[in-house]
């Protein structure tokens, strides 16, 4: 104790000294430890100390396979597995698209347009028993650039592409193109970058940032992988008919969809193109390569090398021959006859195809072009700074409007997430109910204290509200995005109705209002407990005696929050209200314990159904809840203040109008 | 104790110690596993026994202080040694199964790793916090004058020791190209933790087994007796420790010609004086005894009493 004993008892004791300042900072250095810590744990596949994790990624296996540079002929032996094909459900379905996988627990990028219109997704998968067919949802879409993120429902791990650094991309670079055939197959083109940040103007829209590759040449790698000699992906290939229906080929680069996915997808970055002696010599042996990877992937590299029908290995035909021509009559066909529509870009006639039939090398773009728009933003565990600014703005919207009205914040959020984002409802409800455990949890607490809410009606109605959650969870899961889309919308058209109606009714109304405010919280649970027979006989099983009428009261509110991810409070007012005889305050009390328990509930089954089935990953919910939640609780504060504040009138023009707009916006996508 | 600020400063200087070690057991087994740091999942262990050390406490305080009741008419104390020994039993088996592991990775070459650099930041930031606590406690200690508090210092500042140990090995792995020092400093540590928590298991085991208290405390009990106007000699002297407490039996002689009454008002005095001077004693029985020859009691006060120890050691 002797060398750093300086505190004696005759000196100036502690409490005197600056310690709160250096209190503070130690927390702070001891948290930025944390954070440090798990920013590692996120980041490890992109720390060059942590190189040697065990991977699935195809430029892994590349390196680990045998020493040296890859060729060709080694990537088109490695490379099939983590290239799908993508359909319709049905048993016969033609598979309409490729896609790439991308991260090893079954995420798949393909084009948007080839999946849009369809009610079911299967992704066909090349395993060791043969070609195996996977549900898979939408995940996030990204109209832009034509790009659809799909999670396969499994927990398998999948033979993976990393993605290549795409930056700045010369001209002439040698790249593959990869498709999904119709037979299962395997479409390979070797080809070059033929041109790099052109913006491509189709029928539907206008695409920016595209390479261009001549390695695209068949309708059939539409969403599959462009790749480099590395076997790391380039891009995501987009076959676009010419106006003298030619095919030219174009693929997403890879930083711009590590650019809008990464939030979702945790993708591994390929290291710069120079790899150290070294860090090869380090890579295991060859004859290892079993052990390092689940099982049945390690022999899924090895089966195609035998499967892959030699004349599909060769398969190169000329750039002018249209090979998928009938593949693509067919497939338009079928889906028709089920009464969908599969997308097709078409450039425009006006587009920017220099010469008809030639694939447009852009001699004005500096061979060099560096894409400034994406990837060169800050960005916090996998999300840039906009979009984790959006997300928080749209939650302090949501939860503006919310607090202002005591309901229409939870189709804010999910519409908002839905058209903004581009997020699928699977990953949407998990996040809606995690954010309303912790805004309604507050409230429920916030509503307690003033003593507004009357338990034994809410004890009453919670079991049913949480079973109303749970069958809406697997009926939401059920039914098409698109539905709930609509139905979203209709419920929006129904709050600006709502509305509407105050607004020109404003009289009878505030009357209601008025009085509700006089009468005592007691009040209100006297009727209740009148309704319930609570008073006369508290012991004789009072809750029991009317099932029918608390499952009208709790249920219909947990299946709305269950379908839609919304809090289900728009329904359970005014039932309180008019079904329940329970004053306004008292009914938004009750719904908010209501609506906490639901959520509850509907976390907990999102979370474990969903991770146990391979629906979602834990952490991108968990993630994009943590980013909304605080949005939508400060909101939820604001929104209350603005209602003493501003003018009723005011407020629910606001109010309608904003319903409306979303309502629109909604109905008109879907 | 100078300031008013001192007596809440000394009742939440044990809370405050307790959040700070967890969290710091938190922080340097989580930067340990991620950084692969051996030396820092063994530090990990130093903060863990400090938390357990202050939950013992406070167990050692709520629970032992139970009153006597049918059942236990001795009381609660011994719950903490039951405790002690169950958890430096696990505490053992938890650092010996590191130092196993540190040994293995030691003696091949292969598996030496440089650990990743957050685990030197995270080393500087322990011994930050380490002598920031060794302050505050030492500050507590010595204006409150209380032994725990000053143990907690102690700990402390062994703490920011060990993890100076641990950022040095780091360093030395890092920037001069030895990265087994790690996993040698990680050795080292878990022989000093064995060695820490085999004196824990060795007290516990100890109070478990009813042993006498230590001798020099003994003969401070006897030299106490002794100085009591009417002692002759102490005739038998039985200790043994329950929790925090000492629990004391003692025959004393006394003129065998005083009544039962006087004898009795010297036991008293007895009991008197000796709770009077020494802390935590739980329980005094003294009985007396009639002597034969009864010596003037300030002739005996001058000799020494350490003699006397070991011949009335019962």
């Amino acid at each position: 104790m002797a060398n750093t004993g300086k505190t004696p008892s005759s000196m100036v004791a502690f409490c005197t000294r600056p310690w709160h300042s250096l209190a503070a900072l130690l927390a702070v250095l001891v948290f930025a430890t944390f954070a440090w810590g798990f920013y590692l744990l996120d980041h490890y596949k992109d720390d060059g100390f942590f190189s040697g994790y065990d991977d699935l990624s195809i430029s892994g296996f590349l390196l680990r396979d045998v020493a040296g540079i890859p060729n060709s002929q080694r990537l088109l032996s490695l490379v099939p597995p983590a290239v799908v094909g993508v359909s319709d459900r049905g048993v016969n379905a033609t598979v309409l698209a490729s896609g790439a996988i991308v991260g090893a627990n079954g995420y798949v990028l393909t084009t948007l347009h080839s999946v849009a219109s369809l009610p079911d997704i299967d992704v066909h998968v090349r395993t060791t028993t043969g070609v195996k067919r996977y549900p898979a949802q939408i995940v996030k879409m990204e109209p832009k650039h034509d790009l659809a993120l799909l999670k396969m429902r499994t927990g398998d791990r999948f033979l993976f592409f990393v993605m290549a650094g795409t930056q700045a991309m010369p001209v002439a670079t040698p790249v593959f193109g990869f498709g999904y055939g119709v037979r299962g197959g395997t479409v390979f083109r070797e080809g070059r970058i033929v041109g790099n940040n052109i913006s491509l103007t189709t029928e539907a829209s206008t695409i920016s940032h595209l390479l261009a590759s001549d390695a695209v040449y068949s309708w059939e790698q539409n969403g599959g992988p462009l790749v480099n000699i590395a076997g790391e992906l380039v891009g995501i290939s987009i076959a676009v008919t010419s106006p003298s229906g030619q095919t030219q080929g174009y693929a997403v680069p890879a930083h711009v969809i590590a650019t809008h996915f990464q939030d979702v997808v945790k993708f591994k970055i390929a290291p710069p193109p120079q790899v150290p002696p070294a860090a090869v010599q380090q890579q295991p042996p060859a004859s290892t390569m079993g052990t390092l990877v689940a099982a049945p992937y390690a022999a899924a590299v090895a089966m195609p090398r035998q499967q892959l029908p030699p004349q599909q290995q060769q398969q190169q035909p000329s750039a002018q021959q249209p090979a998928s021509a009938p593949w693509w009559a067919m497939a338009r066909a079928q889906v028709a006859r089920e009464g969908g529509n599969i997308g097709m870009n078409v450039a425009a006639p006006a587009g920017v195809s220099p010469a008809a039939g030639a694939l447009p090398v852009m001699p004005a773009v500096p061979v060099l072009a560096v894409d400034a728009d994406h990837g060169f933003e800050l960005s916090i565990g996998g999300y840039q700074v906009g979009n984790i600014v959006g997300l928080a703005l749209l939650a302090l919207i949501s939860g503006v409007v919310g607090g202002m009205m005591t309901m229409g914040g939870g189709v804010i959020q999910v519409a908002g997430m839905m058209i903004f984002f581009g997020y699928g409802m699977y990953l949407i409800r998990p996040v809606a109910y995690l954010t309303n455990v912790f805004v309604y949890g507050a409230a429920a607490i916030r509503n307690d204290r003033a003593g507004l809410v009357s338990w034994s009606n809410v004890r009453a109605l919670a079991p049913w509200g949480v079973a109303g959650v749970v069958i809406g969870y697997f009926i939401g899961n059920a039914i098409d995005d698109a539905i709930v889309a609509i139905i979203l919308g209709l419920f929006a058209l129904l709050m600006s109705l709502k509305g509407l109606h105050e607004i020109f009714y404003d009289k009878k109304e505030k009357d209601i209002l008025v009085s509700a405010n006089a009468e005592s919280a007691e009040a209100g649970d006297a009727a209740v407990d009148e309704l319930l027979g609570e008073k006369k006989a508290r012991a004789v099983t009072p809750e029991s005696a009317d099932h029918t009428r608390n499952a009208i009261l709790g249920l219909p509110m947990g299946l709305v929050s269950g379908i839609l991810g919304i809090s289900g409070g728009v329904v359970e007012v005014p039932l309180q209200r008019f079904f329940g005889g329970v004053s306004l305050k008292n009914a938004i009390a009750n719904s908010s314990v209501l609506v906490f328990w639901a959520s509850v509930g509907g976390a907990a089954v999102a979370f474990t159904h969903g991770i146990g089935t391979g629906l979602i990953d834990w952490p991108s919910p968990l993630s994009l809840a943590l980013i909304m939640v605080p949005g939508a609780y400060v909101g939820g504060l604001i929104g209350a203040r603005l209602m003493k504040v501003l003018p009723l009138i005011a407020l629910r023009w606001i109010y309608t109008a904003v319903m409306l707009a979303t309502s629109i916006k909604l109905l008109s996508v879907s | 104790m100078r300031y008013e600020k001192c007596v809440p400063c000394s009742r939440t200087i044990g809370w405050v110690g307790l959040v700070v070690n967890i969290v710091l057991t938190a922080m340097k087994a989580f930067v340990g596993l991620v950084s692969g740091s051996q030396a820092m999942v063994v530090d990990t262990m130093y903060s863990a026994k400090d938390v357990v050390t202050s939950m013992l406490v406070i167990i050692g305080m709520s629970v032992s202080d139970k009153p006597l009741d049918e059942q236990h008419p001795y009381g609660h104390g011994k719950i903490e040694f039951v405790l002690s020994l169950i958890i430096s039993v696990v505490f053992l088996l938890v650092t010996g199964y590191l130092l196993v592991h540190a040994i293995q990775i030691l003696v091949d070459p292969e598996r030496h790793r440089t650990p990743h650099i957050i685990a030197l930041w995270a080393a500087v930031v322990a011994v930050a916090v380490n002598i920031f606590m060794y302050a505050y406690a030492k500050c507590v200690a010595a204006e409150v004058n209380s032994p725990m508090v000053r143990t907690l210092a102690k700990h402390s500042h062994s703490d920011a020791t060990a993890s100076a140990v641990v950022a040095g090995g780091i360093i030395g792995a890092h920037y001069l190209g030895m990265p087994w020092l790690d996993t040698a400093i990680a050795v080292f540590e878990t022989l000093d933790l064995l060695y820490l928590g085999g004196g824990v298991f060795w007290d516990a085991y100890k109070g478990l087994m009813d042993r006498s208290i230590d001798t020099p405390l003994r003969g401070k009990i006897i030299a106490l007796a002794r100085s009591v106007e009417g002692v002759v000699e102490v005739k038998q002297l039985r200790s043994r420790h329950v929790g925090q407490e000492m629990l004391v039996e003692m025959v004393i002689g006394v003129d065998d010609a005083l009544s039962v009454e006087e004898a009795h008002l010297i036991c008293e005095a007895v009991k008197t004086e000796i709770s009077r001077k020494l802390a935590h004693i739980g329980a005094l029985h003294v009985s007396a005894e009639g002597c034969a020859k009864a010596a003037p009691a300030s002739a005996r006060r001058n000799a020494g009493s350490d003699d006397l120890v070991s011949e009335l050691d019962g």
